[in-house]
């Protein structure tokens, strides 16, 4: 055996979960800061002395864990918790995972994102904030090839709704066409450690001992930044679509993401027999937070907004 | 069963083209593979749109079958073996490319490139149209386009049967190539109506990028010609007297002692400039200028930089000149009108 993994021999799992990543990075560190103080009086010097300089920890080793991977039906329909950042997301932390013969502990979601636009697959990214040591285990083959199905772009599509009116409709004034999509859901965690737990002895005799008592979720904003062939029309100062008919009540723009897979498969009784799965839909609902327009030589005239919703 | 050559026919539009003399048609997409960590090899996929090219030369058989084409209409063709027992067609095409090459002496020759954007292969139709006998009785679509199909006959150009007229007035040439050819760009957008099928997907709108480029090189004979001050050409006082619509001619030969001969074919290069000229001379042989002339095609919906009288027919394969821009009527009912113009 090679002394070197290979990518074809990089697992990479988080809870229970393979990942189907194309690529992941890992990196940690301490937090430590120079120290330098007094610590006595020289009477041949006649002056303060100072320690040996040192470093010294000013909080827990920590890191941050992000892959790229592609959307399939195993773990988004239903999302798996790994990915999940939504109002019932849990604030547990997945306590371990692995990258090839590396083990690591105590993880939690930070941001999940995908990009969508003609013919690529939905590749999509996640980041987690993971904390404690890393361990070096052995290698882990699988048993079997798992069927992947992956989510493909132009079968997927999107839907953009204001004030009832479907944006996309070639029959009304807007007749948006959406060239790519980019969703992006974040988590902003405060993380919180006992003085008591911390201090402990148990700290001493293990590398992994100083861990988060609590990483509580303080807000969640998701983004969508669509590039279309128009930009939002009518937009009024808070964000939203505000026709001129008095009758209109402004309203929030809902822009839906339908995922659907590459592949199809066989749906008895369905019509047509054959059909690529759903799935998942990823829905933003808030305020058009900026758009803009641009065109240059040989080109055509492209729009780009972005969409945020505030869901805690 | 194997089929030669001789026994292909192509059709556009349900019109067999004649006299090719070879032709050629790609069509495909890129694949990209997919490799997962821990696993290695998954599938491939594809990553662009599935795209050819119909590429045809063929020999100048009377009017060009293909003049009358459109820059912005979708054709629909393919080709036909065995007298229609099997056909492999395309749903939507355009042609991006036209060049025709006329000599004295010698059959003119056409080369097209069809861009295929939509579906395309057997089981498609190349002819699309239901026809009937000339009792109503109901015919193959290959008899259809058989019935339809003129005779056509060579042509060789002879002294005095290509011109070039420029200002109104046409100039003996001795040979010409001509060489129009569009940027495109396809635009694919994520639309709901893909999800249970690739198959039929076409692009969801085709931009020609403008300006349109022509490049006409003819020769001419020393007698013929006078020699410019090419320079003068160079000066931007003169930009806009340097820019001339230039039309070029192949005449019927057998009808050149006609009051009005036939012209068999016309091609227009629009807003033509000067690019170089070349006086070749050498012993035994007539003394000739080759001439290179660029024209540009604006977009007809906007304004041209400089306007020019339009002594010719311009442009030769019309783009839709009306476009789509709205109406007066519209404008003054529109919103920006509604609201004061804000």
């Amino acid at each position: 055996m090679s002394e070197f993994t290979s990518f074809n021999r990089c697992l990479i799992e988080l809870g229970d979960q393979q990942i189907f990543a194309t690529s992941a990075s890992l990196n940690m560190s301490p937090s430590l800061k120079r120290d330098v103080r007094f610590d006595g009086f020289s009477l041949n010097d006649a002056g303060a002395t100072v320690n040996d300089p040192t470093f010294v920890p000013t909080g827990p080793l920590k890191g941050t864990l992000s892959f790229e991977f592609v959307v399939a039906d195993q773990h988004f329909n239903p999302i798996q918790s790994i990915f999940d950042i939504s109002d019932s997301m849990s604030e547990s932390p997945i306590t371990m995972g692995r990258i090839g013969q590396y083990r690591f502990w105590t993880a939690y979601l930070s941001s999940f994102s995908f990009t969508m636009e003609p013919f690529q697959l939905i590749r999509a990214k996640a980041e987690y904030e993971i904390f404690g040591t890393i361990h070096e285990i052995g290698d882990k083959k699988l048993e079997e090839i798992p069927d992947i199905n992956p989510a493909e772009s132009l079968k997927s599509y999107g839907e953009i709704v204001a004030s009832g009116i479907d944006l996309q409709d070639e029959n009304n004034k807007f007749d948006l066409r959406m060239l790519s999509a980019e969703y992006s859901a974040k988590a902003t965690r405060k993380t919180t450690y006992t003085i008591r737990m911390n201090e402990h002895k148990a700290s001493l005799l293990s590398s992994g001992g100083l861990l988060p008592y609590r990483s509580a979720i303080s807000n969640i904003e998701i983004n969508c930044n669509i590039k279309s062939n128009k930009i939002i029309n009518y937009i009024n100062h808070m964000g939203e679509i505000q026709m001129k008919n008095p009758s209109d009540i402004p309203q929030n723009v809902a822009i839906d993401l339908h995922l659907y897979g590459a592949k199809k498969i066989d749906v008895p009784g369905g019509s047509p027999e054959r059909q690529s799965p759903h799935i998942a839909t990823f829905s933003c609902i808030g305020k058009v937070m900026s758009q803009s327009l641009e065109v240059s030589t040989g080109g055509y005239l492209s729009g780009n907004f972005s969409v945020s919703q505030v869901v805690r | 069963m194997s089929f030669s050559s001789y026994e292909q026919e192509f059709v556009i539009n349900d019109q067999i083209i004649s006299g090719i003399s070879s032709a050629s048609i790609s069509y495909g997409s890129s694949v990209e593979p997919l490799y997962l960590a821990g696993i290695g090899y998954i599938d491939s996929f594809i990553n662009g749109p599935i795209e050819g090219d119909l590429s045809i030369t063929r020999y100048m058989l009377g009017p060009d079958l293909l003049a009358d084409k459109r820059d912005n209409q979708d054709l629909t063709g393919g080709f036909v073996l065995g007298e229609g027992i099997q056909q492999a067609g395309f749903t939507k095409g355009r042609v991006i490319s036209r060049k025709v090459s006329c000599n004295i002496g010698e059959i003119p020759s056409i080369d097209n490139t069809i861009r295929i954007y939509g579906n395309f292969g057997g089981g498609i139709d190349a002819i699309t149209g239901s026809y009937n006998d000339s009792q109503g009785n109901p015919i193959t679509p290959y008899e259809g386009v058989k019935v339809d199909q003129e005779d056509r006959e060579y042509i060789i150009p002879t002294q005095g049967s290509i011109a070039v007229e420029i200002g109104g007035n046409d100039y003996d040439i001795l040979g010409f190539a001509i060489d129009r050819t569009l940027t495109v760009e396809a635009l694919y957008a994520l639309n709901k109506e893909h999800i249970h099928s690739l198959k039929n997907y076409e692009a969801h709108d085709i931009q020609i990028i403008y300006p349109i480029e022509t490049k006409l090189d003819f020769t001419i004979s020393q007698e013929d010609y006078n020699i410019l001050q090419m320079r003068e050409l160079m000066d931007y006082d003169s930009i806009k007297s340097s820019v001339e619509n230039l039309n070029v001619k192949i005449y019927d030969p057998q009808t050149m002692d006609n009051a009005a001969p036939i012209v068999i074919n016309e091609y227009n290069i629009v807003g033509a400039k000067l690019s170089s000229v070349n006086q070749s001379s050498a012993t035994e042989q007539e003394t000739t200028i080759a001439l290179s002339f660029i024209g540009f095609e604006t977009d007809p919906r906007t304004p041209d930089t400089y306007p020019i009288e339009q002594t010719t027919p311009t442009p030769s394969y019309g783009t839709d000149t009306e476009g789509d821009f709205i109406s007066a009527d519209e404008q003054a009912n529109s919103d920006e009108r509604m609201f004061g113009g804000l």
